[in-house]
C-alpha cells in the first residue's frame, strides 16, 4: 500500500466524520460557563449582544434559537439550559428573585426582554417585563431605548405577518443600501410558530418571573405558577400576575395610588407631566389624556391608512410594571419587528443607533400607543419609517 | 483585532465544529459537548493568550491539554490548573472501526500517532500543526514525513505478514 493509500485509509477510519454538533447549545453552555461575553448590562453594548445573537440565528438554528439568543441578549437567565448544564448561579439567583431583578435592570435589560417577546408576539408588539418602579438612573424606559443599527431603507419583502399565529417561517430582506450588497434569509427566531418552541416559551417565563413548565394546549402554551400565568397562542402573549390589577392600581389610599400610578408610568417612559391622573373613589387610578402630544411627531401612524390599534394595557403590581402590551398598526409592527431584528442586527451599518419608541398619537377624542423607531445616522441626520 | 465579544463569537462560529469533533474522535460521545464547551470557555478567559491566525491551532492544544487532564481526573478541569505534562496515552484508536487501522494506529509512537491523527482527521500541517504540537513549523513537517513513513512502513507490515 502507497503511503497515499495508507494516509487515505486512515483518513477514511475518521470517527468524527459527518458529526455535526447543535452549535446553539454548545454556545449555551460556553455562556453558562462564562456569562455573557458581550459585557456589562450598561445599555452601551445592546447592539453588540444583538449581533452576537444572530450569530446564532444566521447559523439557522433550530428550537433553541430563542432561548440561546435571549441567553446572549442577557435577558436575565431566560435560555432553557441544555441538558445537563447547570446556570451558573448569578442566573439562577436573577430568576429566583424577579423582584430584586427588575429593580436593577436598565434599559439594555428591559430591550433585551422585550427583543425577546417581540419576536414571538407577531404583528401584537408586547414588551413584558417586570419593570421596576424607581426614578432617576435607576428607573428604566419602556418607551425608549437606544441600539446600533443599519441603513434606514431596507426593502422587506415577504408575507405579511398575519395574527393568526399559524406558520411564520422566515423571511427575506432584501437590503436597498448598497452596503448590504446581498440578500440574505432571516430566521426571525420569534416567528417561529410558537406552539412548536417551548424554550421560546420558556424563556418568555422566566423574561416574566414564572416558574414553572410550560404546558401546551392545542396552540397554546400556558406557564403558570403562584404568581401569576403566562399565556402565549400563536402571535398573542399574556402575563398576569396572580392577585394584580390589570391596567389600575387599586388602593383606598387615593394619594399613594396617585403617586405609584404616576411612577410606573414614568418608569414606562412616558411624560408625566404631560398626562392627568384621577383616582376613583373605589381607590382605583386611571392615567389618562396627556395634554401635550408632541410625541406625536415620531409616530408612524399611516400604515396602509388603516388604524388598527385596538388595544392597549399597561399591568402593575406592586413591583412595578409587569406588562405592556399593544396592537399596533400593522405595518407598523412589522417593520418594527423587522429593523428591530435586521437593522440592528446588520453588519458593517453605519448608523450611531436606532432608538425604539413606544408614543401616543392621538385618535380622535383618545389616545393610542404607536411605535415608531429613529435611526441616526454617523452625520446626525435621522431617518424615520416611511409611511 | 481586539479579543473581544465579536473576536470570540467569530473564532467560536468558525471553529465550534472543528473542536466539537476533535473530542468526538477522542472522548465519550456523553462528554464531547462539556469538553467543547469547556475549550471556548478557556479561550473567552485567555483571549489575550490566543494568537491570531492560530486559533484553531490553539484550541486544538487547548483542547489536548483539557482531554489529557479530563482522562487523568475523570471531571473537566480548567487549563489553569492543568499539569504541564500532556499524557499522549490517547485512546482515539480505539474509536477507530476499521481494524487495520487500529492495529496500525496501535504499533505506533504515541507522537507518530499524534501527528498523524492531527493531519488526517484535523486537517492540519505546517504552522497549525506545529502551533498544536509545541514545535516549530519546520520541525512539524518533519514530524510528519516521519510520522506518515511509519504509517507506510507499518502497512507494508501488516500486508506482508
Amino acid at each position: 500500500m502507497s503511503d497515499d493509500e495508507a494516509f487515505a485509509r486512515l483518513r477514511a477510519t475518521d470517527p468524527a466524520a459527518g458529526v455535526e454538533p447543535d452549535v446553539v447549545a454548545l454556545r449555551a453552555r460556553v455562556t453558562a460557563l462564562v456569562g455573557d461575553v458581550a459585557g456589562p448590562e450598561d445599555g452601551t453594548d445592546l447592539g453588540l449582544r444583538l449581533r452576537v445573537a444572530r450569530l446564532l440565528v444566521e447559523d439557522g438554528a433550530q428550537e433553541e434559537d430563542a432561548a440561546a439568543a435571549a441567553a446572549i441578549l442577557g435577558a436575565g437567565g431566560t435560555a432553557e439550559p441544555a441538558a445537563g448544564v447547570a446556570l451558573p448561579a448569578a442566573a439562577a439567583g436573577a430568576s429566583a428573585v424577579p423582584a430584586r431583578r427588575a429593580r436593577r435592570r436598565g434599559p439594555a435589560r428591559w430591550l433585551a426582554a422585550a427583543a425577546a417577546v417581540l419576536v414571538v408576539g407577531g404583528v401584537t408588539y408586547v414588551a413584558a417585563d417586570r419593570l421596576g418602579v424607581g426614578t432617576g438612573a435607576d428607573a428604566p424606559s419602556a418607551a425608549m431605548a437606544s441600539m446600533a443599527a443599519g441603513p434606514d431603507d431596507v426593502r422587506v419583502r415577504g408575507y405579511a405577518v398575519e395574527d393568526t399565529g399559524g406558520e411564520l417561517g422566515s423571511r427575506e430582506v432584501v437590503p436597498a443600501d448598497a452596503l448590504w450588497s446581498e440578500s440574505m434569509t432571516l430566521r426571525a427566531v420569534a416567528l417561529e410558530p410558537v406552539p412548536g418552541t417551548r424554550a421560546t416559551v420558556a424563556a418568555l417565563a422566566r423574561v416574566v418571573g414564572v416558574a414553572g413548565d410550560p404546558v401546551r394546549s392545542g396552540t397554546v402554551w400556558t406557564v403558570a405558577d403562584g404568581n401569576g400565568t403566562l399565556t402565549v397562542d400563536g402571535t398573542y402573549v399574556d402575563y398576569a400576575r396572580s392577585g394584580a390589577s390589570s391596567g389600575v392600581v387599586s388602593s383606598p389610599d387615593a394619594s399613594g395610588v396617585t403617586a405609584r400610578l404616576v411612577a410606573v408610568v414614568g418608569a414606562a417612559g412616558l411624560d408625566v407631566d404631560g398626562m392627568a391622573f384621577a383616582v376613583d373613589s373605589d381607590g382605583t387610578a386611571a392615567w389618562t389624556t396627556p395634554r401635550a402630544s408632541d410625541r406625536a411627531a415620531d409616530a408612524d401612524v399611516v400604515g396602509d391608512g388603516v388604524p388598527a390599534v385596538d388595544s392597549w394595557s399597561m399591568k402593575v403590581d406592586d413591583d412595578g410594571i409587569v406588562a405592556l402590551a399593544g396592537t399596533l398598526l400593522r405595518r407598523t409592527t412589522t417593520d418594527l419587528e423587522v429593523r428591530a431584528v435586521t437593522d440592528v442586527l446588520g453588519a458593517g451599518a453605519p448608523a450611531d443607533g436606532v432608538t425604539l419608541r413606544v408614543v401616543l398619537q392621538p385618535d380622535g377624542d383618545g389616545w393610542v400607543p404607536v411605535a415608531s423607531y429613529v435611526v441616526r445616522g454617523p452625520d446626525g441626520t435621522e431617518a424615520r419609517p416611511a409611511s | 483585532m481586539e479579543h473581544g465579544p465579536l473576536w470570540f463569537e467569530d473564532v467560536f462560529r468558525r471553529h465550534a465544529t472543528a473542536v466539537h469533533r476533535y473530542f468526538a474522535r477522542r472522548a465519550h460521545p456523553g462528554e464531547v459537548d462539556d469538553l467543547t464547551a469547556e475549550v471556548f470557555a478557556t479561550a473567552w478567559r485567555r483571549r489575550d493568550d490566543v494568537p491570531d491566525g492560530l486559533e484553531l491551532a490553539w484550541l486544538y492544544r487547548t483542547a489536548g491539554y483539557l482531554l489529557a487532564n479530563h482522562r487523568r481526573k475523570a471531571r473537566p478541569v480548567l487549563v489553569e490548573t492543568m499539569p504541564v505534562e500532556v499524557d499522549h496515552a490517547d485512546p482515539q484508536h480505539l474509536v477507530v472501526v476499521d481494524d487495520s487501522v487500529r492495529e496500525v494506529l496501535g504499533r505506533l509512537s504515541a507522537r507518530d500517532r499524534q501527528v498523524l491523527v492531527l493531519h488526517a482527521w484535523e486537517g492540519l500541517s505546517g504552522a497549525e500543526l506545529g502551533a498544536v504540537l509545541g514545535i516549530s513549523k519546520g520541525g512539524a513537517e518533519a514530524a510528519l514525513s516521519r510520522a506518515r513513513a511509519r504509517l507506510r512502513e507499518l502497512w507494508a507490515e501488516r500486508e506482508a505478514g
